[in-house]
C-alpha cells in the first residue's frame, strides 16, 4: 500500500452505483442502508480477498477521484461493466478490437481499412467511397491505435491509426464507433507509428518506415542510397497532410514529448542498406528528435519541395535547416536499431529501446537543444534484456520494458537507471515471463500525463502452447498483468488469444467516452425518411431512387420493381429510437449487407444486372417477426 | 354579514373555486401514465401518458409497436383522429371524447355553487356537488375499467404471436402480460382531479363554518407543533441510535 501514490478503490468492480457512492460519504451517513448495500455488492464483486479492503478503502475519503481501481481480481461478473475501454491494433486484419479491462472481453471490432459485414462497413456507399479515394485496398495493416487528448489526458473524441501497408492513417470516431475519414500520405510507403502532437492533438504524425525514391515513380530504382522516408503531419480535423519532412534513414515507433515541442522517432537501417545483413550492420543507429516549431517556421518561411502536392521540409543529416545551432532534426545516435520510443509521463525523458542491443536509451528532452554532441543528450542507458523493444508507464516512476528475445517484461526504476553506470542491471525490479515474444505492452493511460498505474497488457507475437490447438495459425496471445502493487510485484492475471495480429493498444478508462447509443440524424448527411415519407422515382432511362425506411417488422416498400441494367439507388433509414434496434438491407448475389442502426439513414448503390426475384432481408435478428421482415427486388427482364 | 365579495375567502366558497382550477388545468397534462419494463429494455423503463382527450404521449409509438405483437391495440376514440395510428379491430372508446365536458362541466358547476347567494343554497350545492362529482369519477373509473378488461379480452386472433392470455390491466396497480410488466398510475392530471376532489371534501365538511382562508395559517400552524411533539418524543426514544435526518433539523428551525 504504501507504494500507491495514487490511491484508488481497492474493487475493481467500481460499478456506477459505487463510484457514485464513494466520494459522498455524507450520503452514506444519512442514508444508512446505502452504506449497508455498497459493502455486499463490493464483497460480492471483488470476492473474499479484496473485498472487505475494498470497502474500507471506499469509505476512507482517499478516493475522491472515483476511478480506477484494482486489485489483481480480474473477474467481472455477468452484468457487470469493466473499468477501461482497451483499443487494440488488429495488425492485417485491418482494424481495431476493442476490448473490456480488466475482463479482456472483445466489446466490439471496428472495422478501419477493410469492408467489414458485420457493420456494413465498405458496403454502403458513403464507407465505400471513402474506402476507394483512400486507395481502393481490401486491407491495411494497423499498428498504433492513439485515443485524442485534451490538456494531456484522452479527451475520448477520436481514435487515429496507421496502415503501414499502403501508408495510410485514419481517424476513428469514438461517438459512434466508427471510421469516418482516411488519408492516403503522399510520399509515405508504410506508415510505421502513429501519434499526436500533444497535449491537444493539434497534429497526427505517421511515420514513415520504407525508404523509397522521393517521388517514387520510377526513379532511382537502383540508387538505395537515393532512397528517403518522411514523417507526415496531418491535421486531426481536415485529415489533410500539411506538411512532411524527410530525413535520412529508416524510421519506425514515434512519440510525442508532452507539451508538443518535439516528435521523437525510433529508426533502423541508418546503413541505408536493403539485405537484412546489411540494415543490422551499425552499433547504433538514430533517434530523431524532430523540433515542430521549427519545422513549422520553416514551412512558413518556404523552405519546402513541393512533392505530390506536399510542402516536404528537408532534415535530413545535410540539409542546411539542420546545419545551425537550431537544427529541425537532432540525429541521437542510439544503440541499437532502437525500435520503440515513448515519453514519460513527467516529459522529463524520451527512452528508446535498444531492440538489437539489451538496453534502453533514456534521452534528457531539455538537453537535446543544450548538448553539442546529441549523444550527450542520453543520460541513462540500464541493461534490461535481449531485445527490448517497447516502454511503458505506471505514472510512480517505474518504466516496463517488453523483452522480446527474453519472452520477459522487465520493470525498472528510471530514476535509478539515470543515476547509475550505463549497462547497469541495478535500476531493474523484477522480471516476468509472458507467452511468447511481446511485442508491445500498454499500460492503463501511460500515454497521458497522468498513468493510471493498475493494468498492463502485454501484445505477444506468439502463443504456442497456451491455448487449444487451431491448426497451424495459432493465435497470439493478449496477456493481462496487474501492476498495481509494487510490493506484491507484476502479477501475470489472463491469457486472451487474439486474431492476427496485435501491435500497440490505448488503454482509456471508461468516464472519458461517451459513445452514443442510437445516431443523432443531425450527425449524418443523408436525408432522414420517415414512414410515409418513402419515395421510388426514375430519375434516368436507367436510373431508380429509392428512399425509405425500415422499422419492426417490414421496409418502406414491401417490393421495388426495376429493370434489368438499372442502377439503384437505395436509401434507407433506420426509425427505430430504441437502442441495439439494429436492422439490415441485405441484397442476395448483389453483394450488398448495409447496417442501418436506430435513427441511422445509409445508401447503397448497386446494378440489377440480371433478371430475377431477390428478397432484400434483414440480416441483424431484430424482434420475433425477423424472417417475416423482408421486401422484394424484382428485377423485369430488358424487353 | 361579509361583503358579496369577502365571502369568497370563505373555505367553503374558496375551495370549490380552487377546485374547479385544478380540473380546468388537468387538461392540459397527462392524467394517467403507464408504465412498462421488458427485459429488453433494461434500466429504460417506457411510459405512455394518457390525456382526458385522446391523445397520447412517451413512448408511444415503440409501445405500440410491440402490442402488434400480441394484438393488443390502443383504443378508437371513433369521432376524432388522435395522435397515433388507429388499428381497424381496435375497441370502439367513442366516450373518450367527452373527458373534457366532464371535466369543465364538474368545474362549472363547482364555480356555480360557490357563487350560491344563500348559505342554505351553499350548502345544498357543496352536498350535492362533492357526491355528484364523486359519483361522476367513480362511474368514469369504472367505465375505463371496463374497457380495459374489453381491451385485454379481444386480442387480435390474427396478430403473428400465440401463447398471450386475455387479460385485464388495472386502472391503477401493476400487471403482468408476456414479458412484459406494467405499472399503472396518476399522471399529474389525475393527481390535480384527486386533489380537486379533496377540497370539494373539505368544502363540503366545512359548509356550516365561515371560517376564511385567512384562518388557514392559524390552523396550519397547529401542524409544527404536533410534528414537534412527535419528533421530541422520538429523539428522546432514539437517542443513541442517531438516526436524525436533515428533514427533523429542518422541521426544528422553522419551529
Amino acid at each position: 500500500m504504501t507504494h500507491r501514490p495514487q490511491q484508488r478503490p481497492e474493487t475493481e468492480a467500481a460499478n456506477d452505483e459505487q463510484s457514485e457512492a464513494a466520494p459522498d460519504e455524507e450520503s452514506d451517513w444519512l442514508l444508512p442502508g446505502f452504506k449497508r448495500r455498497d459493502f455486499m455488492k463490493a464483497g460480492a464483486a471483488a470476492g473474499a480477498l479484496g473485498g472487505l479492503a475494498g470497502c474500507t478503502d471506499l469509505l476512507g475519503g482517499n478516493d475522491t477521484d472515483g476511478t480506477a481501481a484494482a486489485d489483481a481480481n480480474q473477474s467481472v461478473p455477468p452484468g457487470e461493466h469493466d473499468e477501461y475501454y482497451a483499443f487494440l491494433s488488429g495488425g492485417q486484419s485491418g482494424g481495431i478490437r476493442v476490448y473490456g479491462l480488466p475482463s479482456m472481453r472483445e466489446l466490439a471490432r471496428i472495422p478501419v481499412f477493410q469492408p467489414d459485414s458485420g457493420t456494413g462497413y465498405g458496403h454502403d456507399d458513403e464507407s465505400r467511397e471513402m474506402l476507394e479515394e483512400a486507395g481502393g485496398y481490401t486491407w491495411g495493416d494497423t499498428h498504433h491505435p492513439r485515443i485524442s487528448q485534451t490538456d494531456g489526458d484522452y479527451d475520448g473524441r477520436f481514435a487515429y491509426v496507421n496502415d503501414k501497408a499502403n501508408g495510410r492513417m485514419a481517424r476513428i470516431d469514438l461517438t459512434y464507433f466508427e471510421t469516418d475519414a482516411i488519408v492516403d500520405i503522399p510520399n509515405q510507403q508504410g506508415t510505421h507509428g502513429s501519434c499526436a502532437q500533444l497535449p491537444d492533438t493539434d497534429l497526427i504524425f505517421g511515420v514513415g518506415e520504407f525508404r523509397v525514391p522521393m517521388p517514387n515513380d520510377g526513379r532511382d530504382l537502383d540508387d538505395p542510397d537515393a532512397y528517403e522516408s518522411v514523417l507526415a503531419a496531418i491535421d486531426p480535423d481536415s485529415m489533410n497532410v500539411e506538411w512532411e519532412v524527410r530525413v535520412d534513414g529508416n524510421m519506425d515507433n514515434g512519440d510525442g514529448s508532452k507539451e508538443g515541442r518535439y516528435f521523437f522517432t525510433t529508426g533502423y537501417n541508418s546503413e541505408g542498406a536493403v539485405t537484412e545483413q546489411g540494415m543490422t550492420r551499425s552499433e547504433r543507429d538514430n533517434v530523431k528528435a524532430f523540433d515542430i516549431p521549427r519545422i513549422e517556421e520553416a514551412v512558413e518561411n518556404g523552405e519546402y519541395e513541393v512533392i505530390n502536392e506536399v510542402p516536404v521540409v528537408d532534415g535530413r543529416k545535410d540539409s542546411p535547416l539542420n546545419g545551425g545551432n537550431e537544427p529541425i532534426v537532432t540525429y541521437i545516435p542510439t544503440p541499437k536499431s532502437p525500435h520503440g520510443v515513448s515519453v514519460t509521463p513527467d516529459n522529463k525523458y524520451a527512452i528508446a529501446s535498444g531492440k538489437l542491443d539489451p538496453t534502453a536509451s533514456i534521452i534528457d528532452i531539455d538537453m537535446i537543444d543544450e548538448v553539442d554532441d546529441p549523444t550527450d543528450a542520453i543520460i541513462g542507458r540500464p541493461q534490461l534484456g535481449l531485445g527490448p523493444l517497447h516502454t511503458a508507464y505506471d505514472g510512480r516512476g517505474h518504466a516496463y520494458t517488453t523483452l522480446f528475445i527474453d519472452s520477459q517484461i522487465v520493470k525498472w526504476d528510471i530514476e535509478e537507471a539515470v543515476e547509475a553506470e550505463p549497462e547497469s542491471e541495478s535500476p531493474v525490479i523484477e522480471k516476468l515471463d509472458v507467452h511468447y515474444n511481446p511485442g508491445h505492452l500498454i499500460a492503463a493511460e501511460s500515454y497521458t500525463e497522468d498513468p493510471a498505474g493498475d493494468w498492463l497488457i502485454s501484445l505477444n507475437k506468439l502463443s504456442k502452447d497456451r491455448f487449444l490447438p487451431v491448426g497451424p495459425q495459432h493465435p497470439e496471445n493478449d496477456q493481462l498483468i496487474y501492476i498495481g502493487d509494487d510490493e506484491a510485484g507484476m502479477e501475470l492475471v489472463k491469457d486472451s488469444p487474439a486474431h492476427a495480429e496485435p501491435h500497440d493498444a490505448s488503454i482509456c478508462h471508461r468516464s472519458k467516452l461517451d459513445p452514443a447509443a442510437t445516431y443523432d440524424s443531425d450527425d449524418l448527411d443523408l436525408e432522414y425518411t420517415d414512414e410515409g415519407d418513402e419515395t421510388m422515382e426514375r430519375v434516368e432511362d436507367d436510373r431508380v431512387e429509392i428512399k425509405m425506411y425500415s422499422t419492426r417488422n417490414h421496409y418502406g416498400f414491401q417490393e421495388m420493381t426495376v429493370k434489368e441494367g438499372d442502377t439503384v439507388e437505395l436509401q434507407v433509414t433506420n426509425i427505430e429510437s430504441t437502442s441495439d434496434l439494429l436492422h439490415s438491407v441485405a441484397i442476395p448475389e448483389h453483394d450488398v449487407h448495409m447496417r442501418v442502426a436506430p435513427q441511422e439513414t445509409r445508401k447503397v448503390t448497386f446494378t440489377a444486372d440480371d433478371p430475377g426475384v431477390y428478397w432484400i432481408y434483414c440480416a441483424h435478428f431484430c424482434s420475433a417477426l425477423h424472417l417475416e421482415m423482408r421486401s422484394r427486388l424484382i428485377v423485369q427482364p430488358e424487353d | 354579514m361579509r361583503s358579496s365579495l369577502a365571502r369568497f375567502i370563505e373555505i367553503r366558497r374558496a375551495l370549490p373555486l380552487l377546485a374547479a382550477v385544478l380540473l380546468i388545468a388537468a387538461l392540459l397534462v397527462p392524467v394517467w401514465e403507464i408504465t412498462l419494463t421488458a427485459p429488453q429494455y433494461p434500466g429504460d423503463p417506457m411510459v405512455i401518458e394518457l390525456y382526458v382527450y385522446p391523445h397520447l404521449s412517451g413512448d408511444f409509438v415503440e409501445i405500440q409497436g410491440l402490442n402488434k405483437y400480441a394484438g393488443f391495440y390502443f383504443p378508437d376514440p371513433v369521432y376524432v383522429d388522435p395522435n397515433y395510428d388507429v388499428h381497424e379491430r381496435a375497441i370502439d372508446t367513442p366516450e373518450w371524447v367527452l373527458g373534457p365536458v366532464v371535466y369543465i362541466l364538474l368545474a362549472l358547476t363547482g364555480v356555480f355553487v360557490a357563487l350560491a347567494p344563500t348559505v342554505r343554497k351553499l350548502k345544498t350545492g357543496l352536498t350535492a356537488q362533492f357526491a355528484g362529482t364523486a359519483t361522476v369519477f367513480l362511474g368514469m373509473f369504472a367505465l375505463i375499467q371496463y374497457r380495459l378488461y374489453q381491451a385485454g379480452h379481444t386480442l387480435d386472433p390474427d396478430a403473428p404471436l400465440r401463447g398471450i392470455e386475455g387479460f385485464t390491466p388495472p386502472l391503477l396497480g401493476s400487471y403482468e402480460v408476456a414479458n412484459i410488466s406494467g405499472f399503472a398510475w396518476f399522471g399529474p392530471g389525475g393527481y390535480m382531479t384527486i386533489a380537486a376532489i379533496g377540497l370539494l371534501a373539505i368544502a363540503y365538511l366545512a359548509r356550516d363554518t365561515d371560517a376564511t382562508v385567512l384562518d388557514l395559517p392559524a390552523l396550519l400552524r397547529t401542524v409544527p407543533e404536533t410534528i414537534r411533539a412527535r419528533v421530541t418524543h422520538h429523539r428522546q426514544r432514539g437517542n443513541s441510535h442517531e438516526d436524525r435526518t436533515n428533514d427533523t433539523e429542518d422541521r426544528e428551525d422553522h419551529a
